[in-house]
């Protein structure tokens, strides 16, 4: 029989009960408002994160709603065309910028880096605070500008429509994301120094936690890439409140320009959407099969290369929108190379699992699932970066379906499949396997019901951004919305029972899973300063046969 | 945890600065052609190498520093060759001998087309 | 009398040596986001003089090189001050950390006000884009871009300005209640990195907007 340590499930570990915790912790060290709102603990600096997040993604839940319950008929009956145009770009503005991009990094990056590392805290507290409040200011400024009025630009801002053209609110939505950059940056500061400068004695840069790899890489293009956005953003700003014009045609000015300007952050921001997710499911898989990462070394540098490379690939946006055949060769080419990396890590993946011992509790469902669609997402990516085909598919449903395999197919089931995986050590408490593993799957179907018809949909030449569309494609649009309606219920039960357990959950062990990690050394949930005394690490990370067969021998 | 440089050095790098800007203001009044520029440019970056190196000790400091440094600098090169790159390969009229742009520019102006309030005739 | 180090000491750092290398790399990183802020704008107005070179030749003869000239002097010499300022925080005492900073401040406000004076030329000669410009010529909207980038490179350095000279008011302020020394001048080192920084931007912009098309 082998022995399988970690959560039973559903059954409550005895002599832990609900209701009160013993010890100190970050939650009960103190009290009000005002603990939590000056906080400097990174621990309480992650939920706080947590929860605006959480209602940024209901808002953009609800644009995402007014779309597909619109594109059930072929004909504008439920918005007009501006109120269309207003809806999805709410939905990607909010999505991308207020959402995915701050998503793993500031809740889970937050919470576990320290943690990971055996670190008391981030290296700048006080930042790191700063850095909520000022995504908080961003925010406000956005959905300010989006609930008054709106913007009908698309979250891409192309000119010379944003500068002239649109007589929406795009200069407050503008800087609504030019300040919460600095949040983003403030938080790739504050990972990047953390990591250098704080790691526990015996943590070599090989035996971090592949997550903390992530995470770094991540942080190298909030630093690169984020001034770059925030510069092109107040240009646009600048033209339409100031009549500064840089990119107005008629002064000279060359709307590619913005373009090349967008994409050069715009780019690299999805792969900081990414990163940190593979770092996420890293973490589930070697837990979950009981196995050491395969190819240790190799996930950590592909983590690297992606970001590097990602520098280089900006101009696959703009195949069709006036470049050079001459710079379109290059960046598709480059295009196919970011490609590798990527698919490293999915082999890898696929090769921990290979022989091990495998448990599909709901993290690992959540985990497997990014890797099925991550690599279709993926896939249809290369189909993407070759220039004939996306002549042909560029600005259809295609490129709609692509991204979202990988940001809601990916980047989204790895946050929900960490937010489970760790819930325990953020919350002290466990969660309902049973709903949880019932969610998942859910939401695993639910999204491909949305999306895959999608794919066909864009082949077949349905325009993104359009909201009156052929007959025929009708029945392909309501297999999506029907799709979205489960996914939308699949996301809503977790936010159910997560917040249930937050009171009345079973108490939760040190270490529910048996996963490996500095994190897991240390209570649920830790006390403030993390650790009683610093660890000391000697041990290769994921060393899981060994870990196992220690707690085998001992029974 | 670091050695105070001794202030003369500081006194040294300034008058190099302040020599240098005389350099380029007096080189921008001698016609090279496109090489005022390259020279320009070369002048500012040797300037700036004096400001980060002395000024801001990375002479002295980790090598971690001093390669996000070249990394970011690298980063803007990159951009700035993308969209020249894509720029040259358009063809677009921008980069077609002046008189050509001017006589084409003329022509549209002429024709009202240049998009441009109606110039009054002198 | 001397600040200790370990009154500084935060509780997330070992010691103090640590911290003294995380600030300085956070320095620094922000730094980088600088470079490429800047270099973002720069790379534009780069793009934009290959293509127009010759009317953004002639739209650089409107800007007055010498008060450009004069003002890189100045600020070269607020870089010299600065420098001298963190010497003096970690070898001297209070009176001679507040007389150099404070002379980086009145050379960052002459600064300033040589600029705004400039600015206020620009408005009598007719060269504030999108509010009032014109030109004599026949390339007039390409001066107009011109004078776009002018306005924003110059106007985001000088809000750099404004912000490093507020943090240096308030250092003066620390310094000459004392607080810094030998073993702890970690904020003065840190605000001249920043000022060294401004310093750099316009090293660079003083060539590329006020000495373009002068032979």
């Amino acid at each position: 029989m082998d022995v399988k340590p970690g959560l039973l499930d559903g059954v409550p570990l005895p002599d832990l009960m609900p209701e009160e915790f013993e010890e100190e912790n970050y939650l009960n060290a103190e009290y009000g408002v005002r603990s939590w709102l000056l906080t400097r603990d990174h621990k309480r600096i992650g939920l706080l994160y947590l929860f605006t997040l959480t209602g940024m993604f209901v808002l953009g839940g609800l644009a995402a709603l007014g779309i597909r319950l619109e594109l059930l008929t072929p004909v504008g009956d439920l918005m007009g065309d501006d109120s269309y145009n207003k809806m999805f770009t709410a939905h990607g503005i909010i999505m991308i910028f207020f959402f995915l991009v701050p998503s793993i990094p500031a809740v889970m990056g937050n919470f576990l880096l320290p943690l990971m590392i055996g670190a008391k805290d981030l290296a700048f507290p006080r930042l790191n605070l700063a850095s909520w409040y000022i995504y908080l200011l961003g925010a406000a400024l956005a959905m300010g500008a989006i609930l008054s009025g709106g913007v009908d630009t698309g979250w891409t801002f192309y000119t010379p429509y944003s500068t002239e053209g649109s007589n929406t609110n795009v200069t407050m939505t503008a800087m609504g994301i030019f300040v919460s950059g600095f949040s983003s940056i403030l938080t790739g500061i504050n990972f990047l120094v953390t990591i250098h400068r704080m790691r526990a004695p015996g943590l070599t840069w090989f035996r971090l936690p592949l997550f903390v790899w992530s995470q770094y890489a991540t942080s190298i293009i909030f630093i690169l890439g984020t001034p770059v956005i925030a510069i092109t953003i107040l240009l646009v700003a600048a033209e339409r409140s100031l009549d500064i014009g840089i990119f107005d045609p008629a002064l000279g000015g060359d709307p590619i320009l913005f373009q090349h300007l967008f994409w050069f952050y715009s780019h690299p921001a999805v792969y900081i959407m990414i990163l940190p997710s593979m770092g996420v499911v890293s973490e589930i898989i070697c837990c979950f099969s009981r196995n050491r990462i395969f190819g240790y070394k190799f996930v950590a540098i592909s983590s690297l290369a992606i970001a590097l490379l990602g520098f280089l690939v900006w101009g696959h946006h703009m195949f069709v929108s006036g470049q050079s055949t001459n710079a379109g060769l290059i960046f598709s080419f480059l295009s196919f190379a970011v490609a590798v990396p990527s698919a490293v890590k999915v082999f890898n993946w696929t090769a921990t699992l290979y022989r091990g011992s495998i448990s599909l509790q709901a993290p690992m469902i959540y985990a497997l699932g990014f890797i099925g669609l991550f690599t279709i997402g993926g896939l249809t990516g290369l189909f993407l970066a070759a220039l004939a085909v996306d002549v042909h598919l560029t600005d259809t449903y295609f490129i709609v379906a692509h991204f979202h395999y990988i940001m809601v197919g990916g980047a989204l089931m790895a946050y929900l499949g960490a937010l489970h995986f760790w819930w325990p050590k953020i919350t002290g408490r466990l969660y309902s396997e049973a709903l949880a593993k019932v969610s998942a799957i859910l939401v695993f179907l639910g999204f491909n019901l949305t999306f895959f018809p999608q794919f066909i949909l864009g082949y077949l030449g349905m325009p993104r951004r359009y909201h009156v569309y052929p007959d025929e494609f009708q029945v392909l649009n309501v297999f999506s919305t029907a799709g979205a309606s489960i996914l939308g219920i699949g996301y809503l039960i977790p936010l159910c029972y997560l917040a249930y357990s937050m009171r009345y959950g079973p108490r939760a062990p040190k270490n529910p899973w048996g996963a490996a990690g500095l994190e897991w050394q240390t209570s649920s949930p830790p006390p403030t300063e993390n650790f009683a005394e610093t660890p000391v690490v000697d041990e290769e990370a994921y060393d899981y046969r060994r870990m196992d067969e220690k707690a085998e021998a001992s029974l | 945890m670091h050695v105070a440089p001794d202030v003369s050095l500081y006194r040294n790098i300034f008058l190099c600065l302040i020599t240098l800007t005389g350099v380029t203001v007096s080189i921008a009044f001698v016609d090279l052609g496109p090489w005022n520029v390259l020279v320009a440019l070369t002048v500012a970056s040797t300037k700036a190498l004096l400001v980060l190196l002395y000024f801001m000790g990375l002479r002295w400091a980790d090598r971690l520093i001093r390669f996000g440094v070249v990394s970011a600098v690298f980063a803007v090169l990159i951009l700035l060759g993308g969209v020249l790159n894509d720029d040259f390969h358009r063809q677009i009229k921008r980069f077609q001998p002046v008189q050509e742009i001017r006589a084409s520019l003329e022509d549209l102006r002429v024709r009202g087309l240049d998009g441009l309030p109606a110039r009054e005739v002198d | 009398m001397s600040a200790s180090e370990s009154s500084h000491l935060e509780h997330q750092f070992d010691d103090a040596e640590q911290q003294f290398g995380a600030a300085n790399l956070g320095m620094w990183i922000f730094l980088l986001t600088e470079i490429m802020f800047f270099g973002g704008i720069l790379a534009a107005y780069a793009i934009y003089f290959v293509t127009f070179a010759d009317v953004f030749e002639e739209a650089s003869n409107h800007l007055s090189w010498e008060m450009g000239g004069f003002n890189t002097l100045v600020l070269l010499g607020s870089s010299f001050t600065m420098a001298r300022a963190v010497a003096a925080a970690q070898s001297q005492g209070p009176g001679a950390q507040v007389r150099w900073l404070i002379g980086t401040i009145l050379l960052g406000l002459a600064f300033l006000g040589i600029k705004a004076w400039e600015y206020a030329g620009k408005f009598e000669d007719q060269l504030v884009p999108g509010r009032n410009f014109s030109v004599a010529s026949e390339f007039a909207a390409v001066e107009e871009l011109f004078f776009s980038f002018y306005f924003l490179l110059t106007g985001l350095h000088a809000i750099h300005m404004v912000i490093g000279i507020g943090l240096l008011g308030y250092l003066a302020v620390r310094a000459r209640m004392g607080d810094y020394d030998r073993s702890y001048f970690t904020p003065v080192e840190m605000a001249g990195l920043y000022w060294h920084f401004v310093d750099l931007v316009w090293i660079f912009l003083f060539p590329m907007l006020y000495l373009l098309g002068r032979h």
